[in-house]
């Protein structure tokens, strides 16, 4: 056994080694790196903070939702965050009405919206999102942080990695990096905006600020903890069981684990003549 | 080995059946008597831990099946559904996908112990050919149920490894719309993975009872690789066996639901959380982490057909290791190169699983092609050489005669 653990330990060395140098000699990449941030939902005991969640949903509604929709998020499904159901209520009311049918004359029939209802989207279907924001469609936000390699830090990524705050504007590292070295000239599309992360750099979405946004206790956030806030939402929006996931896990593992050690006891108990 | 006598059932009723079906005396002789080797180790228990993956696949599948829709409109949303809006659906969706990972992890370790032990060596021929064939299975059923969720890396993945078979001459293109039933991989194509991948299991569930019929008829191997000469060299599968593997089994239970539980999207690609769109291609297919080293072989020749082939063989090849590895020592534990050999395929495996996920670029393609030689020339020439030339240890003379002497 140890012989075992001792030749295959060798043998991933060496692996790693031969690895590892390939991965220094593929790149040198000026991009910026995504900064990897610590969020409350993280580790074993990790929770969301319900006013947090609640910070994140008027940033959300107030800023956001201009533009991407939350398709998978129903209004009673803000109960999760802490609203009361008179509330969820009371936001369902005061959104558009909802087509449900058509009425006896053939006719689309509209009501007001009940909590069971999808969250009002900013367009009516896709091809208006396009129509409205030069062929692009805004992605929906209720996967984003899942659908997105480290989901959370590349959303903070991209809302922080605007270099200009002006279409078709570079930064130096790209040009040096892209640009004709002789004639100096660079191919970036003049109605884009340079995102460090986006893939491409070249994205349709200006940079967004959280200026406007009064929380509901009157004071206003600053750029950094809005963004963090509606990151927080986003996450509760892709992920709305992550607690009780990790309470059950929690459980689950302490069940497992005194099992665990029972079954050893037994074990050695049951073979402690025999000899193997 | 004395011949099993069965016991005489005092209670009425058990006779009564017994005697009608002897399903009571099955298990009292393949559950409780059933004689194993006494110095089995537990990579023995890597087998039994399979099952219990399949099991919890068989399960958590059949009740999200009763969810999911087989429509390309609704699937994705279908699957949302389940873990948003279905009791407990996020469990059952997060165990059936982290389940996957789980049950090849489980049969990857107990392939290379069969390896590194011998276990397809006479007389357990049938048996290895039966693990072979779980696993060509397996694989099938994998790759169509990871299509399912219809997210953007399903769509592509199916696109890109269902095309494989355009590569075989002439018939390739019908071949593979036929199996797409459309012109793409459209609506028939995921109605149908879905009943295949419904199919399958039963199939999977079937066979492994057959490989554990196969196992009782022939008994375990053992580290030493040795026969079994006399009741002195084994234990009765009763308690011995099955508190061992209850512990065991909790143990791999801990290992899982780490990942269940606080990193269910651990084994998963970020892009399969994107609707599939046809109009967008991932900047990076990659199939699951367990195909990894044999997506790696598919890119190691530039021909498409070749690298079908070499893929290909790069499984089929399991099926002849009993006459590929003629050693007549079974254990590794007694052939001191054989060692070394099989610990640098084991990393070089593991390697092309690395290779798997990088970009079809240099210096990838080179290394892929050398791991890819070192792949088969495990088999191929190593192996055929070490039985010609290795000098094994000497082998002790029984089971017992080691630990009796140790004692």
């Amino acid at each position: 056994m140890k012989r075992i653990i001792t030749h295959a330990l060798t043998v991933a060395a060496i692996t790693v080694a031969i690895g590892s140098t390939q991965v220094h000699a593929a790149g040198i990449d000026t991009t910026p790196s995504l900064k990897r941030l610590t969020w409350t939902w993280d580790g074993l005991f990790g929770r969301y903070d319900q006013k947090q969640l609640q910070r994140g949903w008027t940033v959300y509604s107030e800023v956001c939702a201009a533009c991407h929709a939350v398709k998978y998020l129903r209004y009673r499904d803000l109960e999760g965050i802490g609203l009361t159901k008179a509330q969820t209520e009371e936001l369902a009311a005061a959104a558009e009405e909802i087509q449900d049918g058509f009425d006896d004359a053939g006719e689309p029939f509209f009501r007001t919206r009940i909590p069971s209802d999808p969250i009002q989207q900013p367009y009516a279907n896709e091809e208006q999102a396009k129509a409205a924001n030069g062929g692009v469609a805004p992605p929906d936000l209720s996967m984003i942080t899942k659908a997105r390699k480290r989901g959370p830090d590349y959303v903070f990524g991209i809302q922080t990695g605007y270099p200009s705050d002006f279409q078709g504007e570079p930064p130096e590292w790209w040009i040096k990096q892209f640009a004709d070295p002789k004639t100096g000239e660079y191919d970036f599309p003049a109605d884009k905006y340079f995102n460090n992360f986006f893939a491409g750099h070249a994205i349709s979405m200006p940079p967004q600020y959280v200026d406007g946004v009064v929380y509901e206790d009157g004071s206003s956030p600053t750029q950094e903890q809005g963004l963090i806030d509606v990151i927080t939402f986003l996450n509760w929006a892709s992920d709305p069981n992550l607690e009780a996931r990790k309470t059950m896990g929690l459980w689950v593992l302490v069940y497992l684990g005194v099992l665990a050690g029972f079954l050893y006891a037994l074990k050695t108990y049951i073979w402690r003549d025999v000899e193997h | 080995m004395s011949t099993y006598t069965p016991p005489q059932w005092n209670n009425k009723y058990v006779s009564w059946f017994d005697k009608r079906l002897p399903a009571i005396t099955l298990m009292h002789k393949h559950l409780i008597v059933y004689p194993t080797p006494r110095n089995i180790n537990y990579w023995w228990c890597f087998g039994v831990a399979s099952a219990m993956a399949l099991v919890i696949m068989l399960l958590t599948g059949i009740f999200l099946a009763m969810y999911y829709v087989a429509d390309t409109r609704l699937a994705f949303d279908s699957v949302e559904r389940i873990m948003r809006d279905v009791n407990y659906g996020w469990l059952l969706r997060y165990l059936h996908m982290n389940g996957a990972s789980l049950f090849f992890i489980l049969v990857y370790i107990h392939m290379f112990r069969g390896l590194y032990f011998g276990s397809f060596k006479a007389p357990r021929e049938v048996l290895w050919w039966i693990g072979v064939t779980i696993l060509f299975l397996m694989i099938m059923t994998a790759f169509m149920g990871y299509v399912l969720p219809w997210g953007n890396m399903s769509f592509w993945g199916a696109t890109v490894i269902t095309s494989l078979a355009t590569a075989i001459p002439g018939i390739g293109q019908p071949l593979v719309e036929w199996i797409w039933g459309a012109h793409s991989v459209d609506q028939p194509t995921l109605n149908r993975f879905f009943a295949w991948h419904y199919l399958f299991p039963i199939i999977i569930a079937a066979l492994a009872f057959v490989h554990m019929w196969a196992l009782h008829e022939v008994k375990s191997g053992n580290p030493l690789g040795i026969d079994i000469k006399g009741p002195r060299d084994t234990i009765p599968f009763h308690p011995y066996h099955t508190v061992k593997d209850l512990y065991f089994l909790t143990i791999v239970l801990i290992f899982f639901s780490y990942f269940v539980f606080f990193s269910p999207n651990f084994f998963a690609e970020a892009d399969n959380y994107v609707p599939a769109n046809p109009l967008l291609t991932p900047p990076h297919i990659v199939p699951e982490w367990y195909f990894l080293p044999f997506y790696a072989i598919l890119r190691a020749v530039d021909s498409k057909l070749g690298g079908v082939l070499l893929m290909l063989a790069s499984i089929l090849v399991l099926y002849i290791m009993p006459y590929l590895d003629r050693s007549p020592v079974r254990s590794g534990s007694f052939r001191p190169l054989f060692r070394w050999a099989f610990w640098i395929f084991v990393a070089d495996c593991l390697f092309l699983g690395w290779l798997g996920a990088q970009l079809a670029e240099e210096p990838y393609i080179t290394l892929i092609r050398i791991a890819t030689v070192i792949y088969f020339a495990y088999f191929f020439v190593v192996l055929p050489l070490l039985n010609k030339y290795e000098k094994p240890d000497p082998l002790p003379d029984s089971i017992s005669e080691p630990v009796t002497s140790r004692a």
